[in-house]
């Protein structure tokens, strides 16, 4: 399988919108793992979240400013598409998430506070049984304070803890299994 | 708060991955038994039909921004760089018949210049002009 994160950073007109839709249909579909979602029609929100994105993008293009940060990708991920999940999980709140910087779509973004999240999930439990298993991972251990108590992305990661790239990578998607048994335990079944 | 932060956080990283590209987003599609087909289809339908909606009204905009600028210089060209222009019009369209572009207004300029190419003739009008 390609490990590499798939971008857009040039020739935006040629943008293969049926593999970008994929991509966020995949995206939106994991970000909706909430109980009341798989209930009911999970499949057509994440369709419609995808499909919108790519349509409010081709709306309104001069919105989107590639000197600021040149992956279309990016963009319809982490401002468009989460901003069209929050505003529509805020709905009910009759609020309006308004829209954001690329500068502020990070994990200390506070669109992260936005992510939809079960009322029934024990959240400390489940965070405590991640930690837990990977208490005696060094490599883990250190990625996970790094990137969930300290924000710090790949690269600052691997440089100040001298970890090798491909070590973060292999010990990221280690930690990606064991988050996943952990949050699937929590919700109670398979997301 | 900074537990279900951190949480949300995980989601996220979790969320990123699973759509980290094409690879990754079929393999979670066909992880959770999700036929994307029918949706695809639906969603590039409205996808294509946004495209050339789009395409449209930028050509649109376009032709008009060149009208105008073709009107604009044909108003403030000295009468002997109108010459090649209006010969190229007659060429074009030689059943309509006129005295002198100038004393054409807006709307009938608007109607000769529609049947020409508009980019070659701003480039004539400024070579002309230039010349003269």
């Amino acid at each position: 399988m390609d490990e590499n994160p798939y971008s857009i950073v040039s020739d935006y007109e040629d943008a293969d919108w049926e593999k970008v839709y994929k991509i966020l249909f995949a995206f939106s579909h994991k970000l909706l793992s909430q109980q009341r979602f798989r209930n009911s029609g999970r499949n057509e929100l994440a369709s419609d979240f995808a499909q919108e994105a790519i349509l409010s993008y081709l709306e309104n293009k001069s919105k989107f400013d590639p000197t600021r940060n040149p992956d279309l990708i990016l963009y319809l991920k982490y401002n468009i598409l989460q901003r069209l999940i929050s505003n529509y999980t805020k709905s009910s709140k009759n609020t309006k998430v308004s829209e954001h910087s690329i500068e502020e779509l990070s994990l200390t973004s506070h669109l992260i506070e936005e992510i939809p999240i079960d009322e029934s999930i024990d959240v400390r439990d489940v965070v405590r049984r991640i930690q837990d298993d990977i208490r005696n991972d060094e490599t883990m251990s250190i990625i996970f304070d790094a990137r969930y108590e300290e924000n710090m992305k790949r690269a600052e990661i691997c440089e100040l803890f001298s970890i090798d790239t491909s070590k973060f990578d292999n010990a990221m998607k280690r930690l990606r299994r064991i988050v996943e048994k952990h949050i699937n335990h929590g919700n109670g079944k398979q997301i | 708060m900074e537990m279900e932060n951190k949480y949300r956080k995980i989601l996220f990283d979790l969320a990123d991955s699973v759509s980290m590209n094409e690879d990754a987003a079929n393999e979670y599609l066909q992880e959770n038994g999700i036929d994307i087909n029918p949706y695809l289809a639906k969603a590039m339908k409205e996808i294509r039909r946004k495209e050339f909606i789009k395409k449209a009204e930028e050509n649109m905009s376009k032709h008009q921004r060149l009208l105008s600028e073709a009107i604009k210089i044909i108003r403030n060209s000295v009468p002997d760089a109108l010459i090649n222009i209006e010969e190229a019009i007659k060429m074009k369209n030689p059943s309509f018949q006129f005295r002198n572009l100038k004393e054409l207004d807006d709307r009938q300029l608007k109607e000769i210049l529609n049947d020409v190419d508009l980019i070659k003739t701003i480039e004539n009008l400024n070579k002309n002009e230039r010349e003269s």
